[in-house]
């Protein structure tokens, strides 16, 4: 009986000890990747900081606007700082699912490759974003501004219809990408952008004749009085 | 007086095309380069030229004068047509300079593309030339005299000024924005009183062009912002002697180029841009003296043509509607408020004060400064304010004798040396 209880208790012994054997090396492998993971981010974040700080990227994004949209959006850190911040984590977080993989826990083992290929649309898609709100409101801007200095009325509609414009572009282009029912975004875009250019080809065709008119006529007025505005030399 | 030191470094040399090179090694000593800046302009230019060297056998015979045509690439025959009005009274070279792609976005007022690049050029041969004058004319100019010669060049040859710019005779709006702002605003930041006219005849010392003109850094930024401010800006902020030649009036063929919001973008940006560059020049500045002046002054002639002053206010109201989102970033809170508060209920007694005026311009170069914005948004949303002021000031006098717009164009720029101090002050607590 107490060799029976005896050899119970050494074998479940045993037996943890062993999954413990095998399971440390790994829980440390995890731990080492955590750790190199922020080492090897936080080099990759300064690097990239220092490398786009000296190609004046900065510089460039304040001249083009960017910093300008990045603030309304509520970063107020420097184009090279967030570009240096977002490196920083998806390293990090590569380097964790390095270490969740090396675990070998059959449940994770597939989710991680399948999270690992899917980074690349994931990171394009948050690009693409990047890239069209930027773009979406520094065009807008600058149409506004342009209309409003062309005294044309309808400026703020038409900065509008280009910041929208832009925006539902993009949207269309990262679910695209993220290869979220593509078939369906692709034949809304389509019947979106068709119905829009139908609908301004019959308003302006049959209901806005009026309107197209009248607007011509601004136009062809506006041509004179631009003669008339320039007589005086404003330098 | 302010003198020029001497600059004997080496200079950055900018490529001759040929056959300039060639020329400059056979050429004989030459006092006075004549540059003519043309683009299409055959029927001034030849002119224009000619009068300049009548001009020059009357005032200095014994001078020898070189006229040199930088052409932006004429399909009129321009150059041809100067080298037989030169005859063989001066000694002719024509060349044609680079027009890069930066320069053809940007064609300035004058209508002459890659302008900067000939100023650049002309600089460069006369420095080669070791010449004592460089003097620059537009070809376009119809009012251009043969005494010009004498009230460009005297200043420099007799009396050793660095530097002759521009004064034309105007009538009573005309250059409103460069009496209501760039003047003013030049005046208060380097403490000369300088009429601001850009472009149309210059002229430069040998030392102004070996230690001024030529060191700068001549990149796109020159280009974007134009040359004439440029030069304008930099004789107001550097130690230079600089006079101001009394012209009479300019007479263009064809009109000014650029639409009015290029125009401020251009002018009022190069001036907030080189408010960066010489900070340490215009801080300590205060007060303004008077630049000296060669020529019969005029006074501000009637206005010529109607004034459409209810499409300004129109302008301003838009701008009121649509730009307030903008507005509110590159505004001071106060002046925003303010601004919000002008309204316009009717039109005729509308009023929009010049120190009000003064400050949304303060607040701008400041925005400018921290970038709050992209550069040319910024400056260009300041168009629909321009026009609300402009209307208010034409509202205001057009009813007064000519003397009394005068003094009312003072009484704006007093205001801007009056509230430096506003500006210094949001300055240094923005780079802190």
């Amino acid at each position: 009986m107490s060799d029976v209880w005896g050899d119970a208790i050494v074998e479940a012994f045993r037996d943890m000890m062993m999954r413990m054997a095998v399971f440390l090396p790994k829980l440390l492998a995890l731990m080492s990747f955590i750790v190199l993971g922020i080492l090897v981010a936080m080099m990759t974040r300064a690097v990239l900081h220092h490398l786009l700080r000296a190609a004046r990227v900065d510089v460039l994004s304040e001249r083009w606007g960017l910093q300008a949209s990045l603030a309304k959006a509520g970063i107020k850190q420097p184009f090279s700082q967030v570009v240096g911040r977002l490196a920083f984590w998806t390293v990090f977080v590569i380097f964790v699912f390095m270490g969740v993989d090396a675990l070998g826990l059959p449940t994770t083992a597939d989710l991680m490759g399948q999270l690992l290929g899917y980074l690349p649309s994931v990171l394009a898609a948050g690009l693409l974003i990047l890239v069209g709100a930027l773009l979406g409101n520094f065009l807008a801007e600058a149409t506004l501004i342009a209309t409003v200095n062309a005294q044309i009325q309808e400026a703020r509609l038409i900065a509008g219809l280009v910041r929208w414009g832009i925006f539902l572009f993009t949207a269309a282009m990262v679910l695209t990408q993220l290869g979220i029912a593509k078939e369906i975004v692709v034949a809304a875009f389509t019947i979106v952008f068709g119905g829009v250019v139908l609908a301004v080809a019959i308003a302006v065709g049959l209901g806005g004749r009026n309107i197209a008119r009248d607007a011509l006529e601004r136009r062809w007025r506006k041509g004179k009085e631009k003669d008339e505005r320039d007589e005086i030399a404003h330098l | 007086m302010d003198r020029l030191t001497s600059n004997d470094g080496p200079l950055t040399e900018p490529s001759l095309p040929d056959p300039i090179p060639t020329l400059i090694e056979r050429s004989e000593p030459i006092d006075i380069v004549v540059g003519v800046l043309t683009f299409n302009d055959g029927a001034t230019a030849p002119a224009a030229a000619r009068g300049l060297i009548e001009g020059f056998r009357q005032y200095a015979p014994e001078k020898r004068v070189l006229v040199v045509n930088c052409d932006a690439g004429s399909q009129d025959g321009t150059p041809d047509l100067i080298e037989h009005a030169a005859g063989h009274d001066a000694s002719f070279w024509a060349v044609r300079h680079a027009v890069s792609g930066s320069s053809l976005h940007v064609l300035s007022e004058s209508g002459v593309p890659g302008r900067d690049a000939a100023i650049r050029l002309l600089a460069a041969v006369a420095e080669r030339l070791t010449a004592k004058v460089c003097l620059i004319v537009d070809g376009n100019l119809k009012s251009a005299h043969p005494r010009w010669s004498e009230l460009l060049a005297s200043p420099i040859l007799d009396k050793g000024a660095d530097c002759v710019l521009p004064h034309f005779s105007r009538n009573r709006y005309e250059g409103t924005l460069t009496n209501t702002l760039l003047a003013p605003l030049t005046r208060a930041l380097y403490g000369k009183r300088m009429t601001y006219h850009q472009g149309g005849a210059y002229a430069f010392s040998d030392r102004f062009v070996r230690s001024l003109l030529l060191p700068q850094p001549w990149d796109e930024e020159i280009a974007t912002y134009g040359i004439d401010g440029w030069v304008t800006t930099l004789a107001a902020a550097e130690l230079a002697d600089v006079y101001e030649a009394m012209l009479g009036p300019r007479l263009r063929q064809g009109k000014p180029m650029g639409d009015l919001s290029t125009i401020i973008a251009q002018s009022v940006g190069c001036i907030f841009h080189m408010m960066e560059r010489y900070q340490s020049t215009w801080e300590p500045v205060t007060g303004s003296k008077t630049v000296p002046m060669i020529g019969e002054p005029a006074g501000l002639g009637e206005p010529v043509g109607a004034l459409h002053v209810d499409r300004m206010i129109h302008g301003f109201q838009q701008g009121l509607r649509d730009l307030v989102p903008i507005w509110q970033i590159v505004l001071a809170p106060d002046t925003f408020q303010q601004i919000l508060e002008l309204g316009i209920d009717d039109a005729d007694s509308f009023q929009f004060p010049s120190s009000l005026w003064v400050q949304v311009v303060y607040d701008l170069a400041l925005a400018y400064h921290d970038r709050l914005l992209h550069r040319e948004h910024l400056l260009k949303s300041l168009t629909p304010l321009y026009l609300g002021h402009t209307a208010s000031l034409i509202l205001a006098t057009r009813a007064l004798p000519g003397k009394r717009m005068e003094e009312e164009l003072e009484r704006v720029a007093v205001e801007y040396e009056t509230m430096k101090p506003y500006l210094i002050q949001r300055w240094r607590w923005s780079d802190e």
